[in-house]
């Protein structure tokens, strides 16, 4: 039994079993789909177009049909963050090497994965590739993806399987870029967040899913390549670095190791933001860190208008002299809006008094002429035409979900500040990683609140962190010896359990 | 008019205004069910249409529900005294393994604001506790709250249980939070679905009526 599945104009036939979905189909045959939920039927991003009935359905709700004819639009690959701030460093690999020895340091987030392939004798890098995390059509966040193997026995084997393959496809891009042998490669390190690192062990991450949220692991493990199937040399090593919880992972344990916060005597905060916000606060004398759950909003996810950041999606948006200005990615005609342009748009229409400091557009009667044109209704509600002559818009309920998000990630820097007893002025420098935090424009950032507005000149993007951090690793195993003790210092901070929590995040969801 | 000045003063969520008001309605010696419906209530209903319609956000509702709590403080022992009951009870919580509690908290102030009584048994609740609290107050509806992927499926241990205890058909079940749909609801055979806090306290007002 099978169905033909159409994707850009390629054509592939994909079997399935007896009572399984298109969605379970066409995850178990690796053809790419979006997925925010997991297959619940509650996040509408696996729409496909069922050619014999033509009509657009969810496809983890339509049972698989012998026979039926599906179209699939996945959205292209998803900008990914490679390069990074300059780091020096000492030449003090993890393993011995000598010459012909190679060593590949992997970042694994959530959406995308990062593989850097380095010589080992002179610390020179010789290629970069990435790739989306195959585990994506499990679902979009890690905590639908444990609830994938919640509900189906083997998923956790599953996770690896994929992840597995994915590091091994990693490999062999950076040997045909770099023009060595898979056994040339000694050593390997990973950061990737708490989630991540269970499945790739095969390990079950549920218990990270539900209160206390505690993981089985969070070492730094070392692990032999054979054993997980990595191929590379025969006496090869895995190294991922350690994580701190189950929600502040070893990503950003990567990402300490590029800002140093624990050498300097002001304080430094760094802030890692996807659709988890991983929050540390510190100096020589304490390190607090928190994770705070912002949502996919800032990934254009929830958002009417909303996209990931590929071809045609508004990356950034103004206001000048009462016209839009704008630019989409890869110039294309503009067909959404991504987290950055979302960001710029949010931060035009306050600074522009279209939406007041409790989020809600302002009445009609208190803006000017060429403001009103702009608006519309949507739904009954009020909307910011984004593209005229489109239905790219910007409304109400939109601004809600950046509420929620923004609202999110300040309360966690606010609570961190409170814990610390430190004033916001006091932050000598403020560290943006993540995907989202090297592409938002920080002035709209500060305008919106997501980073304190006072802090706005200290702002220091460090690009992939937990990729740096797992080169350096690589390279200094004194890094890595750096990265066990980081851990240790760490006073990891449960946000969910804190009674002023909600206090925080209400005074934080205003503007 | 005072019960008026109530009303505006709970929209602007003025914890003060809001007491005023009440006490200066209690001196003039009004009705306290009256001070009660047209007073408080009826303002905590425009807030929820207003929040429906996205005019109005979470802290606005909040902030709103703080006033109307301050003016319920005065208003109570003179409800109880004039033997003015809640129209109906209800038995509340976010379910096991959930620590959620921000739209559970909006949805019991809501319930608050249509005059029932909420038994808020806070978070990560597990199934024998609904049952028992259930035993023990009574209510006319159990509202479930699950804000996250892995703990939706807890809702439908909680219907197990109430069932198992022999209680199922006393109560009416509904359930709510972000990943929650109706269809959902159906499937775990919840009575209810709502998806945010104004819609289910409109609906619970009118399941107990
Ligand atoms: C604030 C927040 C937190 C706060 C919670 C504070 C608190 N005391 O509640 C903090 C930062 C502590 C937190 C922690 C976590 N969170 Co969180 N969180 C959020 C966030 C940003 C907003 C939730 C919220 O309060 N919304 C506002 C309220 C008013 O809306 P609401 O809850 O939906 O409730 C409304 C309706 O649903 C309905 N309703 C709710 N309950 C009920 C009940 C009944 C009976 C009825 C009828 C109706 C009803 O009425 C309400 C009002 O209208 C969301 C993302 C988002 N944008 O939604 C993530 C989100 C829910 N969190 C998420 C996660 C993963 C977590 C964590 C597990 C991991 C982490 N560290 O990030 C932890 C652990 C907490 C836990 N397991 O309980 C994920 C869940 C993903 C998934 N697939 O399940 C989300 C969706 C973000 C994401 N995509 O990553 N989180």
């Amino acid at each position: 039994m099978k169905i033909l599945i159409r994707s850009n104009h390629r054509e592939q036939e994909v079997p399935f079993r007896p009572g399984e979905t298109v969605f379970n189909a066409l995850i178990r045959s690796r053809v790419p789909m979006d997925s925010y939920c997991g297959g619940k039927g509650t996040c509408g991003k696996c729409k496909v177009y069922w050619v014999q009935e033509a009509r657009e359905v969810l496809a983890c709700q339509l049972p698989a049909e012998d026979g039926m004819i599906i179209e699939t639009t996945t959205s292209q690959d998803v900008q990914v963050l490679a390069s990074s701030i300059e780091k020096t460093f000492n030449l003090n690999p993890i393993v011995a090497a000598h010459s012909g020895a190679w060593g590949v340091a992997v970042d694994i987030g959530t959406t995308t994965m990062v593989g850097y392939l380095l010589d080992l004798q002179t610390g020179q890098e010789l290629a970069v590739t990435s790739m989306a995390n195959p585990q994506r059509v499990y679902g979009a966040d890690v905590i639908s993806r444990i609830a994938y193997t919640q509900e189906n026995p083997g998923g956790v084997e599953e996770l690896q399987k994929i992840l597995v393959q994915a590091l091994n496809g990693i490999i062999t891009n950076l040997c045909d870029v770099g023009q060595i042998r898979k056994d040339n490669i000694k050593a390997m390190t990973i950061a990737g967040n708490t989630v991540i690192l269970h499945t790739l062990l095969g390990v079950s991450a549920v218990s990270i899913a539900n209160a206390p949220f505690e993981p089985i692991f969070s070492h730094g493990q070392t692990l032999a390549a054979k054993e997980l199937g990595i191929e590379m040399a025969e006496e090869g090593s895995i190294f991922t670095l350690p994580c701190v919880s189950g929600y502040v992972g070893a990503d950003i344990i990567g990402g300490l190791l590029v800002c140093d916060l624990e050498k300097e005597d002001s304080y430094g905060l760094l802030i890692d933001i996807g659709t988890n916000g991983e929050i540390v606060l510190g100096n020589k004398r304490q390190m607090i860190a928190c994770s705070t759950a912002a949502g996919p909003a800032f990934e254009g996810a929830k958002i009417s208008s909303g996209m990931a950041g590929v071809r045609g999606a508004i990356a950034s948006f103004s206001l000048r002299d009462g016209a839009r200005v704008y630019e989409t990615i890869g110039g294309a005609a503009p067909l959404g809006i991504c987290g950055s342009g979302l960001m710029d748009i949010m931060a035009e229409l306050l600074a522009h008094g279209f939406i007041d400091s409790t989020g809600a557009f302002a009445a009609s009667d208190g803006l000017a002429p060429w403001q009103r044109e702009m608006l519309t209704t949507v739904n009954g509600m009020p909307a910011f035409v984004v593209v005229p002559g489109t239905d790219i818009t910007f409304t109400q309920r939109d601004v809600r979900e950046v509420q929620l998000a923004k609202g999110a990630i300040r309360a966690g820097v606010f609570t961190l500040l409170k814990e610390g007893q430190i004033a916001p002025a006091q932050i000598g420098t403020v560290f943006l990683a993540g995907g989202f935090g090297n592409f938002v424009d920080v002035h709209s950032a500060c305008v919106v609140g997501l980073i304190p507005e006072e802090l706005e000149e200290r702002v220091v993007r460090i690009g992939n962190g937990a990729g740096l951090g797992a080169k350096l690793c690589l390279l200094d195993k004194t890094e890595f010896d750096r990265g066990i003790e980081l851990k240790k210092r760490i006073q990891y901070i449960e946000l969910s359990t804190r009674a002023d929590f909600q206090e925080l995040f209400m005074d934080a969801m205003f503007f | 008019m005072v019960l008026q000045d109530i009303n505006q003063a709970l929209q602007r969520g003025d914890v003060n205004g809001v007491k005023q008001g009440v006490q200066e309605a209690l001196d003039n010696n009004l009705e306290p069910r009256q001070i009660l419906v047209d007073g408080l209530l009826s303002a905590m209903e425009v807030i929820g249409v207003k929040f429906k319609n996205n005019e109005v956000f979470v802290p606005e509702v909040l902030i709103a529900a703080r006033a109307m709590n301050a003016g319920m403080e005065l208003l109570k022992p003179k409800l109880v005294e004039t033997g003015v009951k809640p129209i109906g009870n209800v038995v509340l919580g976010t379910v096991k393994g959930d620590l959620h509690d921000i739209g559970k908290n909006l949805v019991r102030m809501m319930f608050e604001g249509v005059g029932l009584t909420v038994f808020d048994l806070g978070v990560d609740v597990s199934a024998e506790k609904f049952v028992e609290a259930i035993q023990e107050h009574d209510p006319e509806i159990v509202g479930l709250s699950a804000l996250l992927t892995t703990t939706m499926g807890e809702m439908k241990k909680v219907i197990q249980a109430i069932e198992d205890a022999g209680l199922r058909d006393k109560v009416r079940i509904m359930v709510g939070g972000a990943p929650v749909t109706s269809k959902f609801a159906q499937e775990i055979g919840a009575d209810l679905y709502a998806k945010d806090a104004a819609e289910a306290s409109f609906e619970a007002k009118k399941l107990v009526q």
